[in-house]
């Protein structure tokens, strides 16, 4: 049912592209040889589900390992592969919500960038009490350094992570020091 | 290599096992070491560059999931220390190079495809998976260069050989002169048994030095050169003994082989040939066959290679040294050796014998006197001429030659002197025979000439020419001369002619027929002559002779022999024979005595004699009674007789006579001429107790010397001696000496032709036994006795 739901949603991804390309050049760290979109997420899927050989989050008492995105999907299907698979030893399920609010029992919550439109904070987001425990990642510029814990950033033609350790520790998690060397650290605002 | 090793000595091959046994341990060592130390190496590179791998994996695996290529490389950057390290490359889960580290021997392959641990020579590559949560996220490859890890243990392995090549050399040193205390000793027993092989000197001993193995060796070693040396000696001793007997063997002692080359040669038939063994080696014994009697020894030779089996013997002459001819008996065998044939020849010298033999034949066939053919041999040629007579139908002429008036030469000179002219005559007569003709003396004054090839023409002048130089011929015997003359009767030999006693008798008859005609004149035998012959001659006694025999002709009269010194005994005399004629009258023996000798009729007279003598012995009453002793005549012939032994035995027993009652009177002559039988007869008749006298002693061949060998009783002096005694001081030494040496020899003498008182006084004197003669009494009739 799903399938037949992203299959219909050709329209939404031109938009989303042409969005995508504004906010980077906006960025600066615009590079014409990643314009194909779908790539980059393709990568960014992949490294949402990598993200669960890296991070440790403490015992929780779910069926699914549950990964929710917020806001616009801006993903597509390409996450549905990944509920083939398992982390921590459960199935992992995608979730998708419109705010942050509705969350509940996420691993890992990636927020997309349209939720800027509403003029919604990230700290504020992430201060949402359901979000404990739970990994928060997003390409939103400077997520990181506003106190998201793992942000998506296009370097030199490539996805880089942004951590911050601190919002990292805060949030009760672990994460591998193999996922640090990869990582740029980012002294950034805790989660109070 | 296996005859290389088997030609060291025992040192050397003792120092070779060793050296190479600690050579192919060391060796055998050297490779396990290696081989292990290689795949020690590789493994041990291989484990490393796996855990490097392992580490790089791990540590990447971030770095590839999150695509930080940078990071991956600052990892790889990491083992560039590793100076081994050729290549190290990480490839993402798409299999696609994602970075690299490498030098410019080895770059990274652009895909992980068909990557797999292995190493390839000298460089170790190894594949590592990289795995997240069993998911395959990508993969290391390195590569790895074995050179300096293998170039360090090549160093430690040089290091070990070098040291255990010193440790080797040390061992060696030390074990050296343990080798050689093994080796010497049996080098030392080598040496000797060398020693005594070369000088053939058993009397060398090995040394004993230890009580191994070895030390028994070396006893069992001298031990049996005790033994051969032992044997070696007796072995010398008998080879010497036998080449002793073999070189000093009386006789010549060939090998040929069968050509007749001389292989070896006894030291005395060596000398024999005038040479020395070696030097004889090789030459063919024909060089010393005498060349008359080669072709009879080839053929010799011959049957000996036909008939091996036999013994072959003959006999030839061999030429000596100094070209000494010798007769030898050749005793001759073939010899089957292991590889070849060979001839034994062994050859005695029979020189002598053969010489002897010869003599004994020459005299046999020869009479003593004048050196010609005898009579017998005479008969021998006449009876090969007749024979020859039959196949080639040749002719001859027998010549038969009487002397005339010898009988004066013999009475008025002497035997001396009678002989003497037989032999000059017989020369004379030698020389003027052609070189063909057969000359001989047939007894007495007769002579034969056998004229071959030779017609009567052609002979009738020759007997004329052989008349005249008789004639002619002037004999001087002690400053008295004598001619004497010869009658000469011939006889052809043709095919028409009888066999030899017939042509004998006709050239007997025809001298007869010259000699009746006048004498000194040569007669043609004609059938005329022959019954003159007998009527007058000789040769009518042998039909008389046997006639006689036939119808009792002869009679038998006895003449007394009487002892000298004193009358006593009984009855002794010689029995005589003697012949009535058709007109009754009496013919004494002397007319065909020599008759019935010549032609073979003694024999039968003397058994008639004995026959009648017994059978009167016998028969007369009371005559054996008065008997002392009857001596009875036997001629030379019938001593010859074998069978004459069987009669006479057999007459004894017929006749019932006392054996030791009568004796038989041979003489010298007769009993000489065959003396073995002679001598074997007598002693036969003796032993049964028969006597025996030697008749006429002291004239014929008259030796003391045979009177040693003829076992007889009694001692008949010839007449010829005793009746001119009164007279002649030599007869009366003559018979004084056989009368004295008779006595020494134990017989008894009896004096023959006792003619008066006068004679039979001397004979007393003289001491001789027994008298007979005219003087004593004349013979008489046997009844009148």
């Amino acid at each position: 049912m799903s399938f037949v739901f992203f299959s219909n949603t050709g329209l939404s991804f031109r938009r989303i592209a042409a969005f995508v390309k504004m906010t980077l050049l906006i960025c600066g760290f615009c590079h014409p040889a990643l314009a194909d979109e779908a790539l980059e997420y393709k990568i960014k899927a992949a490294y949402l589900y990598n993200f669960t050989k890296f991070i440790s989050w403490p015992e929780r008492n779910t069926a699914t390992f549950n990964i929710c995105l917020i806001g616009h999907n801006a993903f597509g299907n390409l996450l549905n592969a990944l509920e083939n698979k398992a982390a921590l030893d459960k199935p992992i399920r995608i979730h998708r919500f419109d705010s942050a609010k509705q969350a509940k029992d996420c691993h890992i919550v990636y927020f997309e960038t349209i939720d800027s439109r509403e003029n919604l904070s990230i700290p504020g987001v992430l201060t949402i009490a359901t979000l404990e425990k739970t990994l928060t990642v997003s390409s939103q510029p400077f997520f990181a350094e506003q106190g998201g814990m793992i942000g998506f950033v296009l370097e030199e033609d490539k996805v880089k992570l942004h951590i911050n350790l601190k919002a990292l520790k805060q949030s009760g998690l672990g994460i591998s020091a193999k996922l640090i060397e990869v990582s740029t650290l980012i002294e950034g605002a805790g989660n109070e | 290599m296996n005859r290389l090793f088997s030609r060291l000595s025992i040192k050397s091959k003792l120092f070779g096992i060793a050296i190479f046994s600690s050579l192919f341990s060391m060796l055998l060592a050297l490779l396990i070491l290696i081989t292990i130390n290689l795949a020690e190496i590789k493994h041990k590179a291989l484990e490393e560059l796996q855990s490097v791998a392992g580490l790089i994996a791990n540590r990447s695996s971030a770095a590839l999931m999150f695509d930080d290529t940078g990071l991956a490389k600052e990892n790889l950057g990491a083992l560039s220390n590793m100076p081994m390290l050729l290549s190290a490359c990480v490839y993402n889960g798409k299999g696609q190079l994602f970075t690299a580290w490498d030098k410019d021997i080895l770059a990274c392959p652009a895909s992980s495809q068909n990557l797999y641990s292995h190493h390839d020579q000298l460089i170790v590559y190894v594949y590592q998976a990289m795995l997240q949560d069993k998911e395959n996220i990508g993969g290391v490859y390195l590569a790895s260069d074995l050179k300096p890890a293998l170039w360090r243990e090549l160093q430690f392995i040089g290091v070990v050989v070098f040291v255990l090549f010193i440790a080797f050399i040390i061992t060696f040193l030390l074990t050296a002169p343990l080798l050689n205390r093994v080796a010497s000793p049996i080098a030392l027993l080598a040496k000797t048994a060398q020693k005594v092989g070369q000088d053939h000197d058993y009397s060398h001993r090995a040394i004993k030095h230890s009580s191994d193995e070895l030390g028994v060796l070396v006893d069992a070693f001298n031990g049996m050169l005790d033994t051969v040396e032992t044997q070696n000696k007796a072995l010398l001793a008998a080879r010497n003994n036998y080449q002793a007997l073999y070189d000093n063997n009386p006789t010549m002692v060939f090998n040929l082989d069968l050509q007749g080359a001389i292989v070896s040669v006894n030291r005395f038939g060596a000398n024999q040939l005038g040479s020395d063994a070696e030097q004889l080696r090789g030459k063919s014994i024909f060089n010393f066959i005498h060349p008359e009697d080669a072709d009879v020894t080839e053929q010799f030779f011959r049957l000996c290679q036909q008939h091996p089996e036999k013994v072959h013997k003959q006999e030839n002459r061999i030429i000596c040294r100094d070209h000494n001819v010798i007769w030898v008996r050749e005793t001759a065998r073939l010899v089957d050796d292991e590889n070849s044939r060979h001839l034994l020849l062994v050859c005695e010298d029979i020189t002598e014998t053969r010489l002897l033999t010869e003599k004994i034949a020459y005299q046999a066939s020869h009479d003593e006197l004048t050196g010609l053919v005898n009579r017998r041999q005479f008969d021998v040629y006449i009876q090969k001429l007749v024979a020859q007579v039959q196949i080639d139908n040749s002719i001859h002429v027998l010549c038969y030659l009487d002397l005339d008036q010898f009988k004066v030469v013999n009475d008025t000179g002497g035997h001396l002197a009678g002989d003497e002219l037989l032999r000059q005559l017989g020369l004379i007569l030698r020389h003027h025979v052609r070189k063909n003709d057969l000359l001989a003396r047939l007894g007495g004054d007769e002579f034969g000439i056998l004229m071959t090839h030779c017609t009567l023409a052609q002979a009738l002048p020759a007997g004329e020419k052989l008349l005249n130089l008789v004639r002619d011929f002037q004999f001087a015997w002690e400053n008295r001369s004598f001619s004497v003359g010869v009658s000469i009767g011939l006889a052809v030999i043709n095919r028409s002619s009888g066999n030899a006693v017939d042509i004998l008798k006709q050239a007997d008859a025809a001298c007869y027929a010259a000699k009746d005609k006048g004498r000194n004149r040569v007669h043609v035998f004609s059938p005329n002559d022959e019954e003159l012959a007998l009527r007058q001659g000789e040769m009518q006694w042998v039909e008389k002779i046997r006639l006689g025999i036939e119808q009792n002709r002869f009679q038998l009269y006895g003449q007394l022999i009487s002892p000298i010194a004193e009358n006593h005994g009984g009855l002794h005399f010689e029995t005589l024979i003697r012949y009535r004629d058709s007109q009754g009258k009496i013919i004494p023996p002397g007319a065909f005595l020599p008759a019935a000798e010549r032609y073979n009729m003694a024999p039968a007279l003397d058994r008639w004699v004995i026959d009648r003598l017994f059978q009167h012995l016998k028969e007369t009453p009371g005559f054996i009674d008065r008997l002392e002793t009857c001596s009875v005549n036997l001629s030379g012939l019938s001593l010859s007789d074998e069978s004459m032994l069987a009669f006479i035995d057999q007459q004894f027993h017929k006749w019932q006579i006392p054996t030791h009652k009568i004796c038989f009177e041979i003489t010298e002559t007769a009993a000489i001429a065959n003396l073995s039988y002679a001598k074997h007869f007598i002693d036969t008749l003796r032993k049964k107790g028969c006597l025996f006298s030697l008749d006429d002693f002291g004239s014929g061949l008259s030796s003391f010397g045979y009177l040693k060998n003829l076992p007889v009783d009694y001692l008949k002096i010839d007449g010829l001696f005793v009746k001119d005694i009164m007279e002649d001081k030599v007869d009366l030494t003559m018979v004084k000496a056989i009368n004295e040496v008779g006595h020494v020899m134990g017989k008894k003498t009896i004096a023959e032709f006792v003619e008066n008182q006068g004679i039979l006084d001397l004979l007393r004197t003289l001491g001789v036994d027994y008298a007979q003669g005219y003087g004593i009494a004349k013979p008489v009739p046997l009844r009148e006795l």
